[in-house]
């Protein structure tokens, strides 16, 4: 059978699956066993149990729950409420006010945290109900959580940034530096949708606050400070050289309790609360992690995605044309793997026909990235829309519906840096060395 | 039986809860022991481990929340009477998925034992304990899906489902 | 016709996977295509933990590993990287000849088989800091990753501390870890001269990846394929041996062009070394008993 009918057929079933209601873990390892069952002659059973193990007890995954368990503190505690109040009325003027937060927030978050989820989930544990309240709508609020989620990847450091580096044998420290600029643009077109949108549907924004004069504003920002402590701490601990990326999440839990027990919203009861709250969503996520990590393994003994990247090497297409097919191909791929799966899976083919091409492999990294940041948002499988689900309580066709506008700002993005491709490559070139 | 069953969920919720308090812990203490000059062996390894045990043995309590997601779209449209049969196919799927899983986790724990696979550092610690937490959480959640189950062929909503409908919050697209 | 799956931990331009890589070409070749084998790297089907157990298990018929990965498993198999026992690629031969047939009856005791074995090129110290003597490295920040890196840094007076591959950069840029002990091959993947200036050539150790095949399906295979497979394991083994060497010049050039100080070490440094390789050696016998004895006998005896 060929490997398009082969994924056809996949796709079919993982859709139908969903469709009907099964969890997305269960359905994503019941299309894993499919495909062995059907496609391949090896042992099932035994793949299933190597990669639960595998996949799962990894140091890599660590900070996931962590930070996932200091969303849920600062969510218990005040901090959260005070950050809104604090930023509100610095924001009154800008077109989509608080929602920008949501941006800023994970784009900051992104400068500790490797994982799209670990950023949407923390983020949004905190911002969804202080946004509901404040009248923002629900549309929005999520479509900007799921959209900046996926800054993560791209802003150092970068999970998928090192996977990618190792393969391609790129330094990681340049690979980190090439995806700050490529960040920040992303940051600017999902700020400037916001505001556009904000212009556009005046009506569905809450009204505004009442403005301040700058010296109440002040006072106010004094209840941003512990917050911003917090994540001054957290970050400054990895460029200061007292945590590894990975550790930095057991400092942000850490500093997260100290600081709800300095303002006295830390009792008993909510840090049992937090504890058990947290586990559950992290145990949701880790749990179509290893549903996707076993898809990847039964991927992997099938050949499909390696297949359909050797059917585009063969085309022997022109740079740009080879860019667009890759591009194509890892967006279809990225509807139902996970980004960093695609990429794992298919880098013995795709690396080299690219290096034929003549294309910057450091480029071709953050291009990359860009476009596995979109399949964190794409459906049926985006880890972003799952994440949000579970926080926002929404089914996943509404979320994927708020992310469109993101994934078209993305998709953007995308274009640019083909266009202007010194955005990724100018500030590695700046670096010493070589 | 209703006791002993949430009695057994709540038990693999604490000890879930143990394994992700466990990974901030021991984290922590490699940080700390950087500074200090003190070294926790094998602290990656078992923050690793930590985060299979909390994961694992936290599927059964999360189903009960109705934390774990689906796309229950179809499903809240469509007729109650034909919503539980959807609701026993799904049950039906999960538990054949789930005990497949138990089973193989099962024979990954066997296969360590008798291997006598280790961990690689210093403290080679058995693999077989730590991987135990698969097959009791994939086995506690199988438990689950069937209590589930027997709940909604009697025609009750099975306990995930309230506490989905709960969650869903009013005002998309005010 | 039979179409197989090999497991390998490490990426594609690696030499190791070019050389499994020609390895399953030439056996494709030999065998006019009756025994295929897809080669899954960089650990994306297994990862390089589990890879032995899947191989021993049926899940791939064939799989790279880091042999001393094994040690805490069986001591035995760590003997490659035990620091300044074999120094040089004529030890390292030696060694290997001592070793092999030992290491073999231990993976047939798993239903396992013996391919090759191809060593790194020999293991350099990386650290920004002069080193002349042992007494230079006191209180270094030391990256450990095995029981015997821990110990090696015990002995030495550094302070051993954990960090995964994927971090070895940043945590040299802040400071986390101040020196590491790895082939001049790794050190040019992760692009060592971002983070460090130094590299002392002190040849600590040859550690070896090796090759295994279930027997199982190895015996499933008719016997003009078996022997198709044991001839391009023999030649692969050979030309790994000059890969690993031409490597070791090429990679050690590249970490000098690229600005890194390429130092040999000094007469104290070496001396103080291999005694701490003596220590070391006579550790693991005492771990290991009278194979342990076996192997260094033969191996002081050529
Ligand atoms: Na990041
Ligand atoms: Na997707």
């Amino acid at each position: 059978m060929s490997a398009v009918a082969m994924g056809l057929i996949l796709a079919a079933v993982l859709i139908a699956l969903l469709a009907s209601g099964i969890w997305v873990a269960v359905a994503l390892f019941a299309v894993g066993l499919f495909a062995m069952e059907a496609f391949t002659t090896s042992p099932t059973g035994l793949a299933l149990g190597t990669s639960l193990w595998g996949a799962i007890a990894s140091w890599s995954l660590a900070p996931l729950p962590l930070f996932v368990w200091m969303g849920e503190i600062l969510f218990r505690s005040r901090l959260s409420e005070d950050m809104y109040a604090g930023l509100a009325p610095w924001l009154g003027r800008l077109p989509g006010r608080l929602l920008h937060v949501n941006v800023l927030g994970c784009g900051v978050f992104a400068a500790v945290s490797g994982s799209s989820a670990a950023t949407a989930a923390t983020i949004g544990r905190m911002s969804i109900p202080q946004l509901r309240e404040r009248g923002y709508p629900d549309r929005m609020i999520i479509g900007t959580l799921a959209g900046s989620g996926t800054l993560g990847l791209l802003i150092p450091p970068s999970i998928i940034l090192i996977v990618y580096g190792i393969s391609a044998e790129l330094s990681i420290a340049r690979l980190f530096i090439a995806g700050i600029l490529p960040g920040l643009m992303l940051v600017g077109l999902f700020m400037g949708y916001v505001a556009l949108w904000a212009l556009l549907h005046p009506g569905r924004m809450p009204p505004a606050e009442p403005r301040l004069p700058l010296g109440e504003r002040l006072w106010h920002a004094r209840r941003l400070i512990p917050v911003l402590a917090l994540v001054v701490g957290v970050i400054g601990s990895i460029y200061v050289g007292v945590a590894t990326p990975t550790e930095a999440a057991a400092l942000g839990v850490a500093g997260a309790l100290l600081l709800s027990a300095g303002t006295r919203s830390l009792t008993w009861a909510s840090f049992r609360d937090g504890l058990m709250g947290a586990t559950r969503t992290s145990c949701m996520i880790v749990f179509i992690l290893a549903g996707a990590a076993f898809l990847t393994t039964a991927m992997g003994y099938t050949g499909v995605p390696r297949l359909l990247a050797e059917w585009i090497a063969a085309l022997d297409l022109s740079p740009l044309a080879l860019l667009a097919a890759l591009a194509v191909f890892f967006i279809v791929m990225g509807c139902f793997l996970d980004g960093i799966s695609v990429v794992v899976l298919t880098t013995s083919v795709v690396l080299p026909m690219v290096q034929a091409a003549g294309i910057d492999l450091l480029w071709f990294g953050i291009f990359l990235v860009v476009i596995v940041e979109m399949a964190q948002i794409t459906p049926p499988v985006g880890f972003n829309l799952f994440v949000l689900q579970g926080l926002a309580g929404r089914n996943i066709f509404q979320i994927a519906w708020a992310s469109l506008p993101f994934f078209l700002v993305l998709l953007l993005a995308v274009v640019i840096l083909v266009v202007f491709p010194e955005l990724a490559t100018w500030l590695p070139d700046r670096m010493g060395g070589r | 039986m209703r006791i002993v069953l949430d009695g057994l969920y709540r038990l693999a919720g604490v000890l879930a809860a143990l394994c992700m308090a466990g990974i901030a812990l021991v984290v922590l203490a490699q940080i700390a022991g950087r500074g200090l000059g003190f070294r926790v062996p094998e602290a990656n390894e078992i923050a690793g481990y930590l985060v299979a045990g909390s994961a694992f043995l936290g599927l059964a309590p999360t189903l009960q929340a109705g934390t774990h997601i689906r796309v229950n779209l179809a499903l809240q449209v469509l007729p109650p009477a034909l919503r539980r049969w959807v609701e026993v196919w799904c049950l039906l799927l999960a538990l054949a998925v789930v005990g497949y899983a138990t089973w193989w986790a099962l024979d990954l724990v066997i296969g360590s034992f008798e291997f006598d696979d280790r961990s690689p550092g210093e403290l080679a610690i058995p693999l077989w304990i730590p991987q135990c937490a698969l097959p009791l959480g994939l086995g506690m959640c199988a438990v689950a899906l069937l209590d589930n189950l027997q709940a909604a062929l009697r025609g009750q909503p099975p306990a995930y489902v309230e506490a989905e409908s709960a969650a869903d919050l009013p005002g998309w697209n005010r | 016709a039979q179409s197989w799956n090999m497991a390998t931990p490490y990426p594609d331009a690696t030499f190791h996977t070019q050389n499994v890589r020609d390895f399953v070409a030439d056996i494709e070749d030999a065998t006019d295509g009756a025994l295929s084998v897809t080669v899954h790297s960089a650990g994306s089907l297994i990862r390089h933990p589990q890879i032995k157990r899947g191989v021993r298990t049926g899940q791939v018929q064939m799989g790279e590993v880091f042999i001393s990965l094994l040690g805490s498993e069986d001591p035995v198999y760590a003997v490659d990287s035990i620091p300044f026992l074999a120094t040089s690629y004529e030890d390292a031969e030696r060694l290997w000849e001592a070793s092999r047939e030992p290491i073999e009856s231990r993976l047939e005791a798993d239903g396992l088989m013996l391919l090759y074995a191809v060593p790194w090129p020999a293991q350099g110290l990386y650290t920004s800091r002069e080193v002349d003597s042992v007494e230079d490295l006191e209180g270094l920040r030391f990256r450990a990753y095995n029981a015997a890196t821990s110990r090696l840094a015990e002995l030495t007076g550094m302070e051993a501390t954990q960090v995964e591959v994927p971090e070895i950069p940043q945590a040299f840029s802040t400071g986390i870890v101040e020196a590491m002990i790895t082939s001049p091959t790794t050190g040019v993947n992760s692009k060592a001269w971002d983070f460090v200036d130094r590299f002392y050539d002190i040849q600590a150790w040859l550690p070896k990846n090796m090759v295994i095949v279930n027997r199982e399906a190895f015996e499933s295979l008719g016997e003009a394929e078996q022997a198709a497979v044991l001839e391009a394991a023999a030649a692969a083994e050979e030309r790994g041996w000059r890969m690993s060497r031409e490597e070791a010049e090429a990679q050690k050039a590249a970490l000098a062009e690229n600005g890194m100080e390429v130092v040999t070490p000094s007469d104290t440094l070496r001396e103080q070394l291999a005694e701490i390789g003596r220590t070391m050696t006579e550790e693991w016998l005492e771990d290991t008993g009278a194979d342990g004895e076996a192997i260094i006998e033969a191996y002081r005896a050529d």
